[in-house]
């Protein structure tokens, strides 16, 4: 029985020290969204965080956007947005896949990480749909940057036409999704 | 006492017709070192810009800024401006965008985290925003914005 006893004691006097070493997190993404949120665990001296993204269907998706609400030990908080956009890769994020979603959880000196919280503020469908918060300035920000990358790599590829570097012009001429 | 040698002038005169085209070489090898010198710290364009952090001026190839750019430092002067002559506390000249706002931004790095490539990084003013492309071609960003609660 006493040696039975000797590894469960040796894991709680371990164990109990790192699991309390996890910063909140909250996910508030509903679950009729068309992905799952996962950010997993955060230990408390994180400085950034990687979140796993997963298209639950039934459509493809071009773009997810999420919302993050990052607080520090004095109370701060830091609104942060993790952008995925596929539009420029000319694949889909198919129903099933998964992505990681980056966000920087770096503070003021003598600061540490307090709380995590998570939503999914947006997904973005080929063409115009959307679902989320359409009309979310983060949405028209995705949507200008597509068209930037859209309009230099049009100028590029006339650049490499132009110059007859066929190499870099085929990379260009790949197609894109919208 | 005039010494004077056999079918020639006098020493000194002698002399003085010969110190004329020295000096002259001498001035000329003066005069080019003398501009080549000038020429050479005026074009050198590594040495440190005056108010502006040395990490400012590390770029990639492209021309981008590096990872690890500091959101407290004027990182988009150094980019836009083709002088680099802006200070920490300087207002860039051609973008608009107020370091010294940004000094009061508390996040000290913009961390691009798993990024296998290369990351741009920017100074909003009121934040950063980090942006990349992965292998497979698909673009991400993270942008932060600094707190309005700040004590």
């Amino acid at each position: 029985m006493r040696m039975s006893l000797l590894p469960a004691v040796i894991g709680f006097v371990f164990l109990a020290p790192a699991a309390s070493a996890q910063v909140n997190v909250t996910n508030t993404c509903p679950a009729d969204a068309p992905v799952a949120v996962n950010p997993g665990a955060v230990p408390k001296g994180a400085q950034s965080l990687v979140a796993t993204v997963t298209n639950r269907g039934p459509k493809p998706i071009t773009g997810v956007i999420l919302a993050w609400r990052v607080t520090d030990s004095k109370g701060a908080f830091y609104v942060e947005h993790s952008t995925i956009d596929y539009a420029p890769s000319g694949i889909l994020f198919e129903p099933g896949k998964s992505a990681e979603a980056d966000v920087d959880l770096s503070f003021q000196q003598g600061r540490t990480l307090q709380a995590v919280e998570v939503t999914c503020l947006a997904v973005l469908y080929q063409g115009k749909g959307v679902w989320g918060d359409a009309k979310a300035p983060e949405v028209a920000r995705l949507r200008a940057v597509r068209q930037g990358i859209a309009a230099e790599r049009k100028r590029l590829l006339g650049i490499y036409t132009r110059e007859g570097i066929s190499r870099l012009a085929d990379e260009l001429n790949r197609p894109v999704v919208r | 006492m005039l010494i004077t040698v056999a079918n020639g002038p006098p020493a000194w005169e002698y002399n003085a017709v010969f110190k004329k085209p020295h000096l002259a070489v001498y001035i000329v090898i003066a005069t080019f070192f003398c501009c080549f010198s000038v020429a050479a710290v005026s074009d050198n364009k590594d040495k440190p810009i005056s108010g502006c952090h040395p990490i400012l001026m590390i770029l990639g190839d492209d021309q981008d800024p590096s990872f690890g750019t500091d959101c407290t430092q004027c990182i988009d002067c150094t980019v836009h401006t083709a002088e680099l002559s802006c200070s920490a506390s300087a207002t860039c000249s051609d973008d608009s965008i107020n370091c010294t706002e940004s000094e009061k931004c508390p996040i000290l790095s913009c961390n691009c985290g798993q990024v296998n490539g290369s990351c741009d990084c920017e100074c909003t003013g009121n934040g950063v925003e980090c942006s990349w492309t992965d292998s497979k071609g698909i673009f991400h960003e993270i942008t932060k914005n600094c707190p309005d609660n700040l004590p």
